[in-house]
């Protein structure tokens, strides 16, 4: 109930938010609104990506011009207005650069618009660094497009023309408004504008045209693709083209006829779309899996248990042959009929599927085996069930009864990898959201017979939906914010079978969609089929093609195919528009997948069935059971066993058993801005988990909540406790060479002479023990290829790999704590003046408890000024909400370097008395993100104060 | 046609000398040209002793027997007479006359000819000779004696500028010593009117494996392929490039300049080993075979050549593997190892080495129905013997994850790259130079340190650790028996298959100073393991696997890590103690014989 209210909590603020326009709203007697792209005349076009600049609080429509090819670059608009008066413009516009365009009401200028760069567009790095001083403290957490008042025009009553012109790049205008202080006629209402599809991009028509209705040109594209690339196999293709170019003729001639007419003509277009598709030559194949089952809308943010609840009457894993409407269904496991069906996987040689399934309030994994010739069950004993409970999951739904945290065990989302061990997802690993009360999945992999259940990733939060790849690697959604946001940060990532090599495939700089589940790779291409949802709720919504060969920080590489639904930011898609889930990729261009054309879930009535869908945003349905979702088609035929890449070497027995090694080819490949020299050391630095028990506690002693912290850590900094493990030289080169531990969430900061701060990686690297990785820089662009120098090997090469050592004032590896590191630097050098009736610059810095959870200096510290719009530390506020701080930003956007408590230290008459380690100190916690507590052990509120467990020292890891 | 005495001569000798191949063999096609008419397609069957002769149009073949392995083709400008090198230490090109079906002579060359190019006048054949390092200038008219212009190391692919003045020459591998901080094979051009090299391109660091070379039709550019291998950084990873990248290397003809390097792999998926290159006859299209992934590149020229110009970084573009994206598509070819390539319209024909076979696949996009590619075969389907099958595997970077390389990438022809490598066997930040295949499971341990015991544990750690890959024990035991069926090539230091008097010389030269004390025949090692104070850093002290010294001559650099430009290098500079044989004593002259002997080997 707990996450429902704060649910509601944050809505009420982002509607306050979303309410636009800001100023002067009280004053405005009638409006006129036009959307950009409805223009009349011009040689602008509809941008073929739209919803990528939007985040969960933009609703509207947001498809917006792009340049022409001939300049300038002109829109019009033909507008009525019923009073004179003098009107408020408005233009909301989303904008990558200063790309200012003329404003012309009846051909005479009446200004400029699109006057700035808004922060929503950040193709980084073409994006101007912007400064620390003169903008609001959280100006990155800005992401919807922006408003903008071009000025107070007087117009007539009557007919107008406004005009938009550049004589370049055009801005992304969205839309424009006039205000009026002069009431409207109260019967006014401002005429539909005409909608010309031939400007909008063809698949993109279906956002424009009644649901299910046939998209000719989309469809004519479709067939004539086919035609091309089967040729004879597709025999009927020039039969279909020449039906359609019939029935098109008709459908002008019968524009103005009777609506039975018309509905002759559709019914003919839905039967010529049904034929074309259902005959394309990737479904001519016999035997089709998938599951049915009753289908809930659950959240890719809380345990997956809820994704497929338990009930359903006759849910089974199903065989579907032929593969048709009238195909027979078969269930395939008698032995679990009814309940909880999870994600299967079918055995590379087709002669198994493995599944989850829920019995007892616990997800297990089963396999069956199957005989490939009929699809049936094979003989035998082919029924087995892969994991159990133990007596570590029943202790622990004892000792942490009437928590979240009881539930025990749940292992889903098995997949079969070449190396014939099984991965799976599993709750084994005790590990609880850090920002909510719910438990996280994290990757496992266990032998094919159930044994040797290993955890392989450190994950934070939940990772759901392995596939392997074409290459053998297993790509996953990652949930994770290391300085980030909380929600949208739902990724997909790539890993080894054994869980080394970890690695971004795409989404995690880009804020919408909020996640990416279900990923594939498509055969014969680099490219990548997955479902876009909501952070929020609803394991459904858009299929996007993904091409992140050339850039994975924008959101250039992806491509809606189903593009009226937009992109689901934290929120869900809208319930009402259809939805789609599970694609299964036979090219580029063809695919199987869930769809639900109508609203989903909120009757009974309401349910998924198998569609063909193609490249151009055509569907059809191909199979629907009566009463529940078919979901997770994928056909029963051998495939292409992947790579079977070689797991990481175990440490050797001379070897440190703990520690992996990195090698960074050269640091300043990604650091723009950042001169040859100026980095001096890599911080290694950690994102603790928060497991179970710590969770549990937390709850138990009411230390959390605020900031949506579980276990409170800082004042909306990050939610995860920072460790250091050391620091590593870089060298003038460039090039590092160090070990560092395994087995943990390591991210790196890039630091100056002064031990302060450049850049920060904000995710995190795995490595398993013995696993050797190398960097070629700090963010550089994934694209790039390591640099060879022409003048001398990496000179780190002669050095390493170095163990990691202590910064001066550390004896080792510590967490980051603001009692033990920050306060007693305070007392003894700062409190002199900051304290008493008359503190210094009005700041205190004593270090007794204040509020509930923290000290009067922190709180001092860290609070946002309102009047100055700063703080004293610059930190990433990461609390604000979902889709907040989730692009790369450039290097010294915030940390220490932008930190007027810094400057201040660094010069008279605070810098005298201040030491060296000191100094570093400090600067280390500010760029930690300036936590509070580096523990979660402890109780933390200020009630505990007297008991004396309250707010202890970190211990030291040995 | 032809009638120097000489060239005469040559052809008894060469006939005198053909192997007799049985019917079964494979052919192996290397290389092809095609008749100007685009009607017929000539194929150098390598290990077949033949020259297939495609009829386009009705996809048959029929096959013309030459004595010995075909290298390379030119056709003579009236097309009627076909020049066909073929390797051995004799080699020789021989002219088959097309209307009569037979040689009608064959004219002399030097160690392993290839890839013969003929002037635009038709008067002037120039000839690599691979293991001589030099081009022979033959001029088909007169009884002028064929010249010898010597290039850098192991000539393999040459280009003339449509004029004729410019010959561009793929030299296969770095020289120089591997140590340095730039080691790189080059471009040599000949300027044809001098009849010497006027320059030597380096191409950048880490290009080794030149195989490719071809101007594009309007004589502006000349397009080189290689491998482009990051031999600075410890191999931990294959991913984005990290061990070797597939490159396109572009040559300014008017300047003869290197313009830029161009990567052809994706990001996640390499493209590795490519080989052949070739435009099409209008210039839109450019196309590389990739012998390792048994694809074709189409690249769009134009477009190619204006981001070229407008990149931002012109330094980085080698760095960069998405620079192609979007203008250039990955074809894949049914047939296995590429090599080979010539273009009829926008037909491609591939030499399909190892699956004996002629790949054909129309390139244009706008083809309809959308062209599939087919192969032609060559000859009945031969079942793969182990060593046939090791020997493709060897070459096959669809065993790599993510295809970037196979063995053959840092061990062209199963000998060497000429690059350094830190493996991670011994540690990292201690690299060694590639070693030759040959003998080695003659010759335990392996790798410098005798990390491991054996060949066949090395074969396997390869797999694993450079390819990253788990495969089937049958993979390791058929490249096993490749790698054990492979025999030296005759050094180019022999005179008619003897030592020279300065070689034999050096014979006794070797004997007074030592070297056979470590270096005895037959394998010319003791297969022990020896510290001569050469190791440095990591390895300082360490003991050396004493490396057999047959095929020497052609595994230059040495010493572990290559320091030693030549063998020259490795008894005076590296052996200031006397420690790696008594050579201090030695006269120039000795010494000189003495380096004659170990080359001859």
């Amino acid at each position: 109930m707990q996450r429902f209210g704060i649910i509601i909590a944050w809505a009420v603020a982002v509607l306050g938010l979303v309410a636009v326009p800001v100023s002067a709203a009280d004053k405005v007697a009638g409006k006129l609104q036009i959307n950009a792209w409805e223009f009349d005349r011009g040689n602008a076009r509809v941008s073929e990506n739209p919803g990528v600049y939007g985040d969960y609080r933009d609703q509207h429509p947001e498809l917006m011009l792009i340049a022409g090819d001939t300049l300038p670059w002109v829109a019009e608009y033909d507008f009525e207005l019923p009073v004179d008066a003098t009107y408020t413009l408005r233009v909301r516009y989303a904008s990558a650069g200063v790309y200012p365009a003329e404003i012309l009401l009846d051909n005479k200028s009446v200004g400029k618009c699109c006057l700035k760069m808004t922060c929503n567009a950040p193709p980084y790095p073409d994006r101007h660094p912007y400064v620390w001083e003169g903008l609001p403290e959280r100006t990155w957490d800005k992401h919807g497009a922006e408003w903008e008042t071009v000025g107070e025009i007087p117009v007539t009553q009557g007919k107008h023309t406004l005009k938009l012109t550049r004589n370049g790049p055009p801005p992304n205008p969205i839309e424009i408004l006039f205000e009026s202080p002069v009431a409207f006629p109260k019967d006014w209402k401002a005429p539909k504008r005409k909608l010309d599809l031939s400007r909008i991009p063809v698949r993109y028509r279906n956002v424009f045209l009644p649901p299910d209705a046939v998209n000719t040109a989309a469809l004519w594209l479709a067939i004539e693709d086919s035609v091309k690339t089967f040729g004879p196999q597709y025999a009927q293709g020039p039969r279909y083209l020449a039906e359609l170019a019939g029935l098109e003729k008709q459908q002008l001639q019968a524009a103005g006829g009777t609506t039975d007419e018309q509905q002759t003509l559709e019914t003919a277009l839905k039967s010529l779309r049904r034929r074309a598709m259902l005959d394309q030559p990737a479904l001519k194949f016999d035997k089709l899996l998938f599951v049915k089952q009753e289908y809930a809308a659950a959240s890719t943010y809380t345990l997956q248990k809820i994704h497929y609840p338990p009930g359903s009457r006759a849910s089974n894993l199903c065989l579907l042959s032929p593969v048709s409407a009238e195909g027979k269904v078969t269930p395939l496991v008698p032995e679990l009929t009814g309940g909880g069906y999870g994600r299967f996987d079918l055995s590379f040689d087709a002669t198994k599927v493995v599944f989850c399934y829920d019995k007892d309030g616990h997800y297990r994994i089963y396999e069956i085996d199957l005989d490939p010739k009929t699809g049936l069950r094979a003989g035998g004993n082919s029924f087995r069930q892969l994991t159990f409970g133990d007596a570590v999951e029943a202790d622990t739904m004892q000792r942490y009864a009437g928590s979240h945290c009881a539930e025990g065990y749940h292992d889903l989302d098995p997949v079969y990898l070449p190396n014939g061990k099984i991965m799976f997802v599993s709750t084994r690993s005790q590990r609880s959201v850090l920002c909510n009360p719910t438990t996280v999945t994290t990757l496992h992999v266990m032998d094919a017979d159930g044994k040797n259940i290993m955890c392989i990733s450190q994950g934070q939060v939940n990772e759901m939906n392995p596939c392997v790849l074409d290459d053998g690697r297993v790509i996953y959604m990652r949930w994770e914010y290391i300085d980030k946001g909380f929600g949208n940060v739902q990724s997909l990532w790539a890993v080894r079978p054994d869980g080394s090599g970890s690695d971004h495939v795409f989404k995690n700089d880009i804020v919408c969609p909020g996640a990416m589940i279900h990923a594939r790779s498509i055969p014969g291409s680099r490219k990548i089929v997955t479902t876009a949802a909501g952070h929020h709720g609803g394991l459904h919504g858009p299929i996007v093609l993904i091409d992140n060969r050339r850039q994975r920080r924008t959101a250039d590489a992806m491509e809606n195919l189903t593009p009226e639904i937009r992109y689901p930011g934290l929120f869900p898609m809208p319930g009402s528009i259809g939805a789609f889930r599970e694609p299964y990729a036979f090219s580029e261009k063809f695919f199987l997948v869930s769809h639900q054309p109508g609203s989903v879930g909120k009757t009974q009535d309401e349910r998924f069935g198998i569609y063909a869908l193609d490249a151009w945003g055509n569907r059809e349905e191909l199979y629907r059971d009566p009463e529940l979702s078919c979901l997770e088609p994928m056909p029963l035929r051998p495939r292409h066993t992947p790579t079977d890449i070689i797991p990481v070497t175990p440490p050797a027995a001379n070897e440190d058993p703990k520690l992996a090694t990195m090698f960074m080819n050269d640091v300043y490949q990604g650091l723009p801005g950042i001169e040859r020299g100026r980095v001096k050391y890599i911080r290694v630095m950690e994102a603790m988990n928060l497991n179970w028990y710590d969770t549990w506690r937390a709850g138990k002693q009411q230390d959390g909540g605020g900031h949506q912290q579980i276990s409170m850590v800082s004042n909306g900094g990050d939610v995860a406790c920072k460790y250091v493990h050391g620091i590593a030289t870089v060298y003038e080169d460039g090039s590092a060479f160090f070990t560092v531990p395994a087995n943990k969430n390591l991210y790196f900061q890039a630091l100056d002479e002064n031990y302060m701060e450049l850049h920060r990686m904000r995710t995190f690297l795995n490595l398993l023990p013995g696993e050797k990785r190398s960097c070629v820089g700090c963010h550089e662009f994934r694209r790039k290829a390591p640099n060879l120098r022409d003048t001398a090997r990496p000179l780190a090469m002669a050095h390493g790999p170095a163990a990691l050592y202590p910064q001066p004032g550390d004896t080792g590896p510590r967490a980051v704590h603001y009692p033990l590191d920050v306060q007693p630097v305070l007392d003894k050098r700062c409190v002199s003046c900051h304290s008493g009736a008359a503190p210094k610059g009005n700041l205190v810095l004593t270090g007794e408890p204040e509020g509930t959870y923290f000290s009067r200096s922190y709180m001092e510290l860290t609070k946002f000024d309102e009047l100055t719009k700063k703080r004293y530390v610059s930190y990433l506020q990461t609390s604000g909400f979902g889709s907040s701080s989730v692009p790369l930003e450039p290097p010294l956007t915030f940390g220490s370097h932008r930190s007027k408590l810094v400057e201040q230290i660094r010069k008279e008459p605070c810098k005298a008395g201040l030491t060296q380690e000191e100094f570093i100190k400090i600067v280390t916690w500010i760029d930690a993100n300036a936590p509070f507590y580096g523990t979660h052990d402890g109780k933390k509120n200020i009630k505990w104060k007297d008991d004396p467990d309250f707010r202890p020292n970190p211990l030291v890891e040995k | 046609m032809i009638k120097s005495k000489v060239i005469f001569r040559v052809m008894i000798s060469v006939l005198v000398a053909m192997p007799a191949f049985a019917a079964d063999s494979h052919v192996s096609p290397i290389a092809l040209v095609a008749a100007k008419d685009g009607k017929t397609v000539y194929v150098a069957g390598h290990t077949a002793g033949q020259v297939a002769i495609l009829d386009v149009a009705k996809a048959t073949t029929h096959l013309v027997p030459v004595p010995g392995c075909p290298t390379g083709l030119a056709l003579a400008n009236d097309g009627n007479s076909l020049f066909v090198s073929v390797a051995g230490p004799a080699g020789g090109v021989h002219v088959v006359d097309l209307k009569m079906g037979n040689i009608s002579g064959s004219l002399p060359t030097g160690h392993t000819p290839m890839a013969p190019v003929l002037s635009p006048d038709g008067n002037t054949l120039y000839v690599c000779n691979r293991f001589d390092n030099d081009v022979s200038v033959i001029k088909l008219k007169g009884a002028e004696s064929p010249v010898r212009i010597a290039v850098t190391r192991e000539p393999v692919a040459a280009a003339l500028t449509p004029d004729g003045k410019f010959l561009f020459v793929a030299n296969l591998l770095p020289d120089g010593p591997a140590s340095s901080a730039y080691v790189a094979a080059s471009v040599s051009v000949i300027d044809t009117a001098a009849g010497q090299v006027s320059a030597t391109l380096r191409l950048p660091n880490g290009s080794s494996s030149l195989r490719g070379i071809c101007v594009s039709p309007d004589g502006k550019y000349i397009y080189v392929t290689h491998t482009l291998g990051r031999y600075q950084i410890p191999p931990t990873q294959v991913e984005r490039g990290w061990m070797n990248t597939s490159a396109l290397t572009i040559i300014d003809t008017a300047t003869r300049k290197v313009l830029n390097t161009v990567l052809l792999d994706d990001t996640e998926l390499g493209a590795a080993n490519p080989w052949g290159v070739v435009c099409t006859a209008d210039g839109k299209y450019l196309c590389v075979a990739h012998a390792g992934t048994h694809e074709l590149s189409v690249i769009e020229q134009t477009a190619m050549l204006a981001r070229l110009k407008e990149a931002a970084d012109p330094t980085d573009v080698r760095n960069d593997l998405a620079f192609l994206v979007g203008i250039r598509r990955r074809l894949d070819l049914c047939g296995n190892g590429p090599r080979g390539l010539v273009m009829i319209g926008t037909t491609a024909y591939a030499a399909e080495y190892f699956s004996d076979s002629i790949g054909v696949l129309d390139i244009n996009p706008d083809a309809s129905p959308e062209p599939k590619a087919k192969s032609i075969p060559l000859g009945p389907e031969i079942k793969d013997s182990a060593v046939r099958k090791g020997e493709r595997l060897f070459h096959d970077a669809k065993l790599c994850f993510q295809q970037w390389q196979s063995c053959t990438t840092c061990h062209p022809d199963s000998r060497v790259d000429g690059l350094n490598w830190d493996l991670l066997n011994d540690g990292m930040g201690n690299p060694k130079n590639t070693r030759n295949m040959l003998l080695c499971f003659q010759t335990p341990p392996s790798m410098s340190l005798g990390i491991r015991e054996s060949a066949s544990a090395a074969v396997r750690a390869g797999i694993q650790f450079i390819q990253f890959a788990v495969r089937p024990e049958e993979d390791a035991l058929a490249i096993e028996a490749y790698l054990k069926s492979m025999q030296p090539v005759p050094s180019p230091h022999l005179v008619k298959g003897e030592l020279s008097d300065s070689a034999r010389r050096g014979k006794e030269v070797f004997t007074r100073a030592g070297c056979t004390d470590c270096h005895p025949a037959p394998l010319y090692t003791d297969l022990n393991e020896y510290n001569l104070e050469l190791g440095e850093g990591q390895d300082k002290g360490k003991p050396f696997d004493t490396p057999t010294l047959v095929e020497i001559w052609r595994t230059a650099p040495y010493l572990h890590d290559g320091r030693a430009y030549d063998i020259k290098e490795v008894f005076s500079r590296y052996n200031p103690k006397d420690m790696h044989g008594r050579t201090k004593m030695l006269s120039p002259e000795e010494l000189n014989d003495l380096i004659e002997f170990v080359l001859s080997l």
